[in-house]
């Protein structure tokens, strides 16, 4: 979880990389209380569309975590465990996404590959630390550590 | 933690008898229910294949089609059916939220909704614009609060200056 978080001090160039991420219609809360489903798993819909808007490709990639471990509040922390076919699930996510993209966003997959890590970072600290999540915490600050120990 | 949406209805005002009845209307159902995740600004009831949301403030429902016309079967045809003393809309049953306890014990299905992810968000890849919706301010000044928690401000200054550069050009 924490490796995309760490293109923040490690990428020289991220305003180059930046430039490459196409500008499209974000979903803001793309959570999996929002994403809807059958039994097999098939997304039969996706709802909570209040504050989406037009942002770098990528802010929501936090949605991915959702389904690569779990989440569980605990004496008064948030504990995320990575569930052991994560590298798997992952896998099977990035190989679909990279047959559904356009072609020029195929050709620049590399540099894409690394803006996506920081996109997705602001995406985690623009979701993790706003201040309606905040209030949706009821005030704790647990995670804050969490996500400061990744910067 | 999460809302149960009762609470929304007691800072709104409207009493949950009020919403059901409304439900068993529109749905034709009886069998009327409060959804298992609520927002924080609305209450949901399902009834039957319906579901009904009710609130105080309207859906902005020129997002909802611009997001069809991107994301076509992932997004809901909503139907608005009052708008006084609150809004109320309606939504076909979409299934259940993927955060469901059953949902996360089936890997099959997990990887099944991951390719399904995948699809989504390449499908806004299929339409990129040219101009953000946010202005840059509030972006940097969202940011700017979240990493001023955060006591990391030092550190990604130079990020918020390449995201000037990138966007005011």
């Amino acid at each position: 979880m924490i490796t995309y978080v760490i293109a923040f001090r490690s990428e020289p160039n991220i305003a180059d990389k930046l430039a490459d991420l196409p500008i499209v219609f974000v979903h803001g809360d793309l959570a999996t209380t929002n994403i809807l489903s059958d039994d097999d798993g098939h997304i039969t819909g996706i709802v909570d569309w209040d504050s989406s808007d037009f942002l770098p490709f990528g802010w929501n990639l936090f949605s991915l975590d959702y389904f690569l471990g779990e989440i569980d509040f605990d004496g008064g922390k948030f504990i995320y465990t990575e569930y052991e076919e994560r590298p798997e699930l992952e896998m099977g996510f990035w190989q679909t996404f990279w047959e559904k993209v356009p072609e020029d966003m195929k050709r620049k997959r590399a540099n894409l590959e690394s803006a996506m890590k920081v996109s997705r970072g602001i995406g985690l600290l623009r979701r993790s630390a706003g201040l309606d999540v905040l209030r949706f915490l009821g005030g704790s600050l647990q995670i804050m550590p969490v996500i400061k120990a990744m910067l | 933690m999460l809302p149960t949406g009762e609470e929304y209805l007691a800072r709104v005002g409207i009493s949950k008898e009020e919403c059901h009845a409304i439900a068993k209307s529109l749905t034709g159902s009886t069998d009327v229910f409060p959804v298992r995740f609520q927002g924080f600004n609305s209450y949901t009831i399902q009834g039957g294949a319906v579901v009904v949301q009710i609130r105080m403030e309207p859906l902005e429902l020129e997002t909802l089609e611009r997001a069809m016309k991107i994301h076509k079967t992932y997004v809901l045809q909503t139907t608005c059916k009052q708008t006084e003393p609150f809004y109320v809309y309606v939504t076909p049953y979409g299934g259940r939220p993927c955060c469901a306890k059953e949902f996360c014990v089936n890997r099959a299905a997990q990887k099944t909704a991951l390719r399904d992810l995948a699809v989504f968000l390449a499908q806004s890849c299929q339409y990129p614009v040219t101009e953000m919706g946010f202005s840059l301010d509030t972006i940097k000044e969202h940011l700017e609060l979240c990493l001023r928690l955060l006591g990391i401000q030092d550190k990604v200054r130079d990020l918020f200056d390449n995201l000037r550069n990138r966007f005011q050009e």
